[in-house]
Formats: C-alpha cells, structure tokens, sequence
C-alpha cells in the first residue's frame, strides 16, 4: 500500500538498478561521514537532487514523517551524552535513512526484474523477486479468510481448546501455501517457463536522460562531500 | 493438415492410490471442435487435461499415448508441449505471477519468444476480448477478474489446442457469456477448445460436443445435439429434487435499513434495505464484484456497516456465530480437523445432529477421510454439513455448486431441504448458477453496482439469466 501510494507520488521513476544503486551508495557514503555539518549537508544535498530529478512530492511526503522522528530521537541522543554534535549527527542519519530507503521502495518490483534479466541475472532470480511481491497479497487475503473462518465457527482465542486453535490457524495457512506452490509450479510450466535467458523481455528497461542526470549530480554531491571533508580535516 | 489429438488406451495412477483414475481412455479430437468434457466430482476430467498437458506425469504412472498431429506428447517436458497446447488450470488466484494484468498476460508470450509489439497486440486483443484493464495491479482482481485474466494469458499464447479447467467457476453471468462466445469463435477458426465443465446447462449450448467420464472411463461421447437432450433431461432431474415449499413464518430473521458498506472509504453496498424473514430461501444474483458477497459478511458480522442499521430478530440468547452459518465461496480455509466426522462435529450443537447431518449430506463413506484431501465439490458439502451442524437459523452459502457435480448439488438441496421443513432454518444464496438459482429462488434479489436493482420472485430468473445466455433457450426448449 505504502509502495504504491509513493509509487503514485513520483510520475517517472528512475532506473530500478540506478536507484538500488544510488540509495546503496548514498547510504553508506552518508554513514562514514564523521562530521555533522557535513552529514547535514548530504543530506540537504540528497534531498536537493530528489527535488530536481522529479521526487519533491515524494520528498516532502517522507520529511512530515521522518524529519519530526529524527528531531525527537536527535533531542534524546543529545540529552543522553550525545551532546549537540551527537544529536545532530543522529538526526542527520536517521534523515539519511528514511531518505534512502523511501529511495529504494519507489521501485517498481516488475521494472526491477525486467532491469535484472536485461543486466543478465538467471530469470529465475528475477521471477522469483515478482513471485515474492505478489505472494504477500494473496497469504494476507488468506489471513483474513482464516480469522474470519474462526469467527463465524464460533472459534474465539478465549474460549477455544488450543489443540482445535492451532489446527483452525494453521493447517489452512500451510495447505494454501502448499497449493499456491503448486499452482504456480503448474502456471510457470504451462506458460513455458523455462529459465531460458533468451526470452523475449516485454518493454525493456532503458536508461534515460534523467537517470545520467541523477548519476552525475550524484557524483559531484558526493565528491564535493568528500573533497570538503578532506580540506577541513 | 486438420490439427488432430490423439489419445489412445490412456490409464493414469496417482502413485499415492492403486486404483486408476482414467482407465483405458482413447479419443479422437479435431481442430474446429469446442469439447467439453464432463461427469462427476473425481471422475478423472481434470486428470485427463493434465495428461494431455503433461504436468500430472511426475506425480503417478502413466500408459498409453498422446499425440498431437502424429508427434507424440508423452514423455516431452510440460514447458514444450506449452508452446502448442495452453492451459487454464482451477485455483486463478494461485497461478497468477506477476503484479499487473498486462505483464501476466505479456509472461507466456515472452517465454515463447514473441517481439515485444506480436505481445503489445495480443494484450490489446486479449484485454479487449475478456473485458481486462491492462494497467490494472493483480492483487486488486476480484475472483471473475483474476478467471479472466489467466484465460487472458492463456489464449495470448496464441496456440491451436486450448485446455480449461472448470473456467466459469467464479464468473458472472456476462463474463461467461464473453469467454463462451470467444472459445466459440476461436474454434470456428479451426482451434481446438476442451473444457471441463459442471455447467452444462451454460455450456453446451457453445460446444460441439459432449464427453462424458465416469470412474475413469469415457461413458458417453455425443454431439451438440443429442448432448443438449442429455443435459435437458439432467435439469429436468433436478427440478424433482428442488428444495420443496413451506409455509413461511411472519418472523423478522434480519432486516437492514439503508446500510453502506465496504472496504476502505470505497462503498460496495449503498443504502441497502432489506427484510429478511424466517424460513425464507433467498437467491442474490449480480455480476462480479457488485456487492453479493459484501452483503453477505455484513448479515454475517464480518463487516461492519459504514452507515444504516443491522438488526437480527433472531434468538439474542445464542451467539451470533451460532444463529448464522456462512460458507465461503472457497472452503478450504473453513476446514482444518483431521477428519470428516470431527470437522463437523467441532462446533456442533449434539452429538445427535452430527449424526444426522452426517447421514442426510451422504458423507457415511467419507467420515474418516481428511477434509483437505477430498475433491473440490466434496469439500464444499462438507463445509455446509459443518456449519449446518452448528444448527444455525439462518445460512449463508456464497457460490455452493462451484466443483460440484450434478448428484452433489442434488444432495445438498436435498439435505437443506430437510433441515427446512425441520426446523425453518433461513437460506441466503449466492449463485451464478442458473442449477443452484432455480432451485434455490423462491425470492430473487437482483444486486447491480451496490444496490437492489430488483427484489422479486423466481419468474425474475429468466430475465437475469437469459439476458447473458443467449442460448440457453436452445437447452430450454
């Protein structure tokens, strides 16, 4: 839900591996910084190349949320030994995390496999990404089923014998799951499914204008970053 | 060459069991036929579409041969006999591989090798054909929409021998009629299409012919003709057995009074008022996703009203699981003791009615079986007989003939036949089946987007029914 609520934020999405990679290496860069103001300053840095590469609105949904949280535990950090730099530092980090993260879940898992086969992966890895994603809707449906199954059997936590709770809770949540396998097992063959890397991708994944853009504002954020660093060190 | 399968002397095990589920079947199939092929639950008509398409191979011993134009399919990998012979398989929800409509449908095409433009058209043609939004999330298809998209995905892989598996299990009535006409034209176009089917009031009409399985045998083998006199006289079989009249108690059973409801702030259900009166025998009828379930787990407290007012008149003194029974359209997730006989005895009301429900659902032979290991309309009598022991006053049934064969939808109208005249027990029912409907509607209430569009008797049927089914006059007749 929350993916595709951001999903909707952000009109073209960058490539899926440029975005693993950037929310990757934006994270860890960000971590070994050593210095507040210059934490804070990536940070700002990141969320400016956000703004510009089209996710404003994904940016600002995400700073209502994390930056009121990161202010909080930075005030704790602080107060607890941390002391001013401390808190900043916490802030600044905690900012970095529900940036890059946000980052990283705007991509479209079905972009992300087709990025994947086209970069060489087996297919099966790939389809295995799509079979995951599409599995958590279909066990939390059965979830439902299952509680609502107990309540118009009468089945309540309080009153039940566990030895009839336990088999009322799982034993159609492990036959579902077996039967799914099963099924999907039966579609994938049936689909011709192979595993064969030559099959045809349906509109492939290209890289676009937007997605040098982001790489080289990227790289000078990051140098520039580093070169600071190094000049005040 | 006329494409033609061949299957000849087949006999098939499960490596589980020693008894054959197909014993020494041989059938001559050609391009331009629509074959359904039907009989009872377990008769083997599923297992005979899995031998033809490969997969049921691995899982038991397997004699005789299959060949499609001369070149022998036994023995070949499911995957390359896919590339000649698509299949719909049961259980929609389970096969469906990916997040949105277009890319399920683009799956096949793309492991058979196709441009990505040979795919564009066919998800145009395939999404058009059976009334699916492209850019629709999976996750987000109702039962009928997830049907159509695996038929979708299927037919786009553009091959001559189609199989479907019980296809109009979770679909409406105009649903139906959309698949049935483009199965029909894709045969005229010299396809072979073979369905196995339940239905056969719905789908005879479209086939050209009739294969008819009992215990692992082809018992019948007729065409469209004297298959629509084979079928006229099953309904007319049916129509004995239809749950007899009772004279109708004046009580309220449960009454709405303009009640909203649904998921999140989308409102499937609006301003719903109903009476619902004891002993009363309820049809709902709508298309997909209209509110027919909804309605349902609002009577049943499962959903609680956005606005209006729920009141049961039933007796308060009981649990409210305990005065109403609801089985779901899928059964398996009501179903988990260890055997027939404990799942309907764990909630019931007497060790006296177990044995009674029992015996009146015809499951004596079954007791001891595990409810999960029973074929799909086995397990929906048992799920009935379950809640039905629970001695419910009102019950609420969402799809009960989806699986079942003839005799079992027989007996299940009967035994809630019985339970009717004995003790007033209120039936609400949910069907796209004109069986179940017919036998079922004494008073039909007609759901169209959200609301009562008509709230009447059984002469209402035809209307709602014939409306889609443009043929069913010639079964009728």
């Amino acid at each position: 839900m929350f993916q595709r609520l951001w999903l909707a934020s952000v009109a073209q999405p960058l490539h899926p591996l440029l975005s693993v990679a950037c929310a990757a290496v934006a994270l860890t860069f960000g971590l070994l910084l050593r210095d507040a103001t210059t934490l804070l300053t990536f940070v700002a840095g990141l969320g400016l190349i956000f703004m510009m590469v089209g996710y404003g609105v994904l940016l600002a949904r995400i700073a209502r949320i994390v930056i009121p949280l990161a202010a909080l535990i930075g005030v704790l950090a602080a107060l607890f030994g941390g002391g001013m730099s401390g808190g900043l530092m916490t802030f600044g980090r905690i900012n970095l995390l529900g940036l890059t993260t946000a980052f990283a879940w705007t991509i479209d898992p079905t972009q992300l496999a087709r990025a994947l086969r086209q970069a060489g992966a087996p297919p099966l890895v790939a389809l295995s990404l799509l079979i995951t994603v599409r599995s958590i809707p279909t066990l939390v449906g059965e979830a439902v089923r299952i509680r609502d199954a107990m309540r118009v059997r009468g089945l309540s936590l309080r009153h039940t014998p566990l030895r009839i709770l336990y088999r009322a809770l799982v034993v159609p949540l492990l036959i579902r799951v077996l039967t799914l396998s099963e099924s999907l097992a039966l579609a994938l063959e049936t689909r011709a499914f192979t595993g064969d890397p030559c099959a045809t991708i349906y509109r492939p994944v290209a890289l676009h204008g937007r997605d040098y853009a982001t790489l080289a504002l990227m790289v000078i954020l990051m140098s520039g970053v580093a070169g600071t660093q190094w000049l005040f060190n | 060459m006329a494409l033609q399968l061949t299957i000849s002397h087949l006999r098939f095990r499960y490596a589980t069991a020693s008894e054959w589920v197909l014993q020494d079947v041989s059938l001559d199939l050609r391009g331009g036929e629509f074959v359904v092929i039907a009989g009872t639950s377990g008769a083997g008509k599923s297992t005979l579409l899995n031998c033809v398409n490969g997969s049921v191979v691995v899982y038991g011993e397997m004699h005789g041969q299959i060949a499609l134009n001369g070149v022998a399919l036994t023995g070949q990998p499911v995957a390359q006999i896919a590339r000649s012979i698509s299949t719909v398989a049961q259980d929609a929800e389970g096969q469906i591989v990916t997040l949105r409509v277009e890319d399920e449908i683009a799956f096949g095409c793309e492991n058979l090798g196709f441009t990505p433009e040979a795919i564009q058209q066919r998800i145009t043609r395939s999404c058009a054909l059976l009334d699916l939004n492209p850019d629709q999330a999976t996750s987000t298809l109702s039962g009928g929409g997830q049907q159509r998209l695996i038929t979708a995905a299927a037919l786009a892989m553009g091959t001559h021998v189609i199989l479907l598996d019980e296809p109009l299990a979770n679909l409406d009535a105009v649903g139906t009629a959309r698949l049935l006409d483009t199965l029909r034209d894709l045969a005229s176009h010299g396809a072979l299409v073979i369905v196995a089917e339940h239905r056969l009031d719905v789908i005879l009409p479209y086939a050209t012919r009739l294969i008819w399985i009992e215990d692992g045998r082809v018992t019948l083998d007729l065409p469209h003709d004297e298959a629509l006199r084979y079928v006229q006289r099953l309904i007319r079989r049916m129509t004995v057995v239809s749950v007899p009249d009772r004279q109708m108690p004046s009580d309220i059973a449960i009454e709405l009074d303009s009640v909203s409801a649904g998921y999140a702030a989308v409102p499937v259900l609006r301003d719903i008022t109903l009476t619902v009166r004891q002993g009363e025998q309820i049809v709902v009828l709508g298309e997909n996703g209209c509110g027919k379930t909804t309605l349902l787990r609002v009577i049943a407290g499962l959903l609680k009203p956005q606005r209006g007012r729920l009141r049961y008149g039933l007796d308060r003194l009981r649990p409210l699981s305990r005065r109403i029974g609801y089985v779901f359209q899928s059964p398996n997730s009501q179903l988990f003791m260890d055997s027939v006989r404990a799942e309907i005895a764990v909630q019931a009301e007497s060790a006296e009615l177990v044995d009674e429900v029992v015996s009146l659902f015809g499951l004596a032979s079954l007791s001891d079986r595990h409810p999960q290991a029973l074929s799909t309309g086995q397990k929906r009598l048992v799920a009935v007989a379950a809640m039905v022991a629970m001695r419910p006053d009102v019950l609420l049934l969402d799809e009960p003939s989806v699986g079942q064969d003839a005799r079992g939808v027989e007996r299940m109208l009967a035994a809630l036949g019985a339970l009717r005249q004995k003790w007033g027990l209120t039936l609400i029912v949910v069907t796209h089946d004109w069986r179940c409907a017919s036998a079922f509607g004494e008073r039909v209430i007609w759901i169209n987007q959200g609301v009562i569009y008509r709230d009447g008797d059984a002469s209402m049927l035809p209307d709602y029914f014939l409306r889609a089914y443009p043929c069913r006059d010639e079964v009728n007749r």
